[in-house]
């Protein structure tokens, strides 16, 4: 009945109800997004300077390619990758490692390694794994091995390095990690809306059975929503090795969580089928804000995991209702 | 002795036992020295085996609890603060925050209606960042520690206070699984939803005890771990969840919901702290005992995942039994 991608249940639903509901329903987060921005710049002061922004959408765009190649895994209908805590500093150690000698071939070492585990995890969910808890065990996996790179020692880089000139560069002042960032994530609302494969992937989402009645090849497509995270994983893990010029087995930490509640709060269903990745940088955007305004209003960094938490809590719940309501 | 070897071959604890007597083997060939310290091996185990009893509780009824290891060290932090007050204000302290965790857990799943994973991964991150709000990011250490050691030193025959709360709650979660109509509700439950909605089986009572369960032999573990030390530190500890599901699992309960015992998992729990201790004696590296974890939860998710093909043995009889028809039919 999901399938966001016909727009007739969506339709049929704005006939059944008043409109500016449906409007709010299906646009809230970006609605939320103007509000919270609009109050931020109002009542905190140094909020709507450029460099306060600059730092703001540095500090989101690594951990966004994450968020954004998460949406690909939760519109597939497998709720989350566990795996990409492991997989950012499995490639960011690699990356850091290998750049001295050859700046091309770290990063396609970091991104070639986010694909491979990308890899593992579809295989094994696309033949009926759970997917929570085949990403954790696969994290534990990473983790072991993230342990044992370089002696368990951080990879300290050259600071003039090609990759981190990059990474701390800028063209036209916006900074490059940020140019990245709106470049996959354009890429990335192409495939879904574009292509064949994005097609698919809502289908399996919405319903994988109906979906493979239909000729989906429903395992294909599961593979390439994890693989599609896993090498965002890794290209995450280059950019952060090559920006913070250090990498050790912590680089990734959080990543998940910040991830998935960056695709919660954008209003992708966890039930799969629904979301896209304008969604997703929009939740990203909030969540940026959210951070960046207690970082200035001095509340205590304690606080975030309770704010995420309570973040994801609360959009689950919303769309639980108002799925429950559609039905 | 055939006809107990049938009976037995039926229960599902028995084939655990098997593969945890093949696995010690392997072990006492890795390191006679290490693997031969039963004493070590039940010491360690009395945390992990708390959190998989609790967790064999929710996985039983097809649900699941992600939060076990941030309920542990909230209520380890809780126990450290409460324990300068009064002995017992802290054991009470890590229950009550165990039995709250639970109940908010309970009204996710059950009031909301949010998928059991997401909901416990949300109250898991909730949860840990109260833990560093409570402690300002630093571990906290009791004033008076003369109480835990009193609690520590107090050894029965050669079992510490640890030890016998594990047993004792081995005993009564295995009582409840088996023996009351609460506990075969739970696999009512997770067995088949429908089928025991239509029974008049309260299904959201029965999920939202099982949280409170949970949480509260989570908290339990806490506590316990907080005495030994008569400190906490707010840090996540990792693995936590993972030990504990995998444990589950190795112990037989399916994912799915509908099997597992609260003895089968006590086994399963066994075999890894046997495992992790082994490892630990023999110096071998923390790198490869998450490759071992993460390899083990890997492998027993793949057994037990939907749609998995028959058992190898299962699938030879069947092959040998087709060959023999068409043997007779030429």
């Amino acid at each position: 009945v999901d399938l966001d991608v016909l727009g007739q249940v969506d339709q049929q639903v704005a006939d059944r109800g008043p409109r500016a509901y449906f409007v709010l329903y299906e646009h809230g987060v970006y609605f939320l997004l103007l509000i919270i921005a609009v109050v931020a710049a109002l009542f905190v002061q140094t909020f709507a300077t450029s460099g306060n922004i600059k730092a703001l959408l540095v500090s989101i765009a690594i951990e966004g390619l994450v968020a954004i190649g998460m949406t690909f895994v939760v519109i597939s209908g497998s709720f989350v990758d566990l795996s990409v805590v492991g997989t950012v500093a499995l490639s960011s150690v690699l990356s850091l490692q290998i750049a001295p000698h050859n700046v091309v071939l770290a990063i396609l070492a970091g991104v070639g390694a986010g694909a491979g585990v990308g890899l593992v995890n579809g295989v094994i969910i696309s033949r009926g794994g759970n997917p929570v808890l085949v990403t954790l065990a696969v994290q534990t996996v990473l983790s072991g091995i993230d342990l044992g790179l370089n002696g368990g020692n951080a990879v300290l880089g050259n600071p003039h390095g090609a990759l981190q000139n990059f990474a701390s560069g800028s063209v036209l002042s916006v900074p490059n990690l940020v140019i990245v960032f709106f470049v996959v994530a354009l890429v990335g609302q192409v495939v879904l809306r574009q292509t064949q494969f994005g097609f698919d992937l809502y289908m399996v989402g919405a319903n994988s059975s109906a979906a493979r009645v239909a000729g989906v090849a429903v395992r294909r497509v599961l593979v390439g929503a994890f693989v599609i995270s896993g090498v965002l994983a890794g290209l995450a893990g280059v950019l952060a090795g090559a920006y913070g010029n250090e990498a050790d087995s912590n680089v990734g930490t959080g990543y998940d969580f910040w991830a998935l509640t960056a695709v919660v709060v954008g209003g992708t269903s966890l039930f799969g089928g629904r979301g896209n990745v304008g969604r997703t940088v929009a939740g990203v955007l909030l969540i940026g804000i959210i951070d960046n305004v207690m970082i200035l209003e001095n509340l205590s960094v304690n606080w975030q995991p309770i704010v995420m938490g309570a973040l994801i809590a609360i959009m689950v719940g919303l769309d639980v209702m108002l799925a429950r309501r559609k039905l | 002795v055939i006809a107990l070897w049938s009976r037995l071959r039926r229960r599902s604890d028995t084939r655990v036992i098997i593969i945890f007597l093949l696995v010690l083997v392997g072990l006492i060939i890795i390191s006679p020295q290490a693997a031969l310290s039963p004493i070590q091996v039940l010491g360690s185990l009395s945390i992990s085996g708390l959190i998989a009893l609790g967790l064999t509780v929710v996985i039983v009824q097809g649900a699941f609890d992600l939060s076990v290891g941030a309920t542990a060290t909230l209520a380890g932090i809780l126990a450290v603060k409460l324990s300068d007050h009064s002995f017992a204000l802290g054991l009470a302290g890590a229950l009550v925050c165990g039995l709250v965790i639970g109940v908010v857990n309970g009204c996710l799943v059950v009031n909301f209606g949010i998928n059991s994973f997401i909901a416990t991964i949300a109250s898991m991150t909730a949860i840990q960042g109260v833990a560093y709000v409570l402690t300002n990011s630093q571990p906290v250490t009791g004033k008076d520690v003369s109480a835990s050691i009193t609690f520590i030193s107090s050894v029965v025959w050669f079992l510490t206070p640890e030890m016998l709360i594990f047993l004792g709650m081995l005993l009564v979660i295995h009582l409840l699984l088996s023996r009351t109509q609460v506990g075969r509700d739970f696999y009512a439950v997770g067995g088949d939803r429908e089928a025991a909605r239509a029974a008049g089986i309260p299904i959201g009572l029965r999920t939202f005890q099982g949280f409170v369960i949970c949480g509260m032999l989570a908290a339990l573990a806490g506590w316990v771990t907080a005495i030994q030390s008569a400190s906490a530190s707010p840090e996540e500890v990792p693995g936590v969840a993972l030990v504990g599901i995998t444990a589950v699992v190795v112990g037989g309960a399916s994912l799915k919901g509908g099997t597992g015992t609260a003895l089968g998992s006590a086994i399963g729990a066994a075999m890894l702290a046997w495992v992790a201790t082994t490892f630990n004696g023999a110096g071998i590296s923390t790198t490869l005992q998450d490759l071992t974890d993460g390899g083990i939860l890997l492998i027993v998710v793949l057994a037990s995942r939907s749609g998995a093909k028959a058992p190898i043995a299962l699938r030879l009889r069947a092959w040998l039994a087709a060959r023999k028809g068409v043997m007779r039919w030429q």
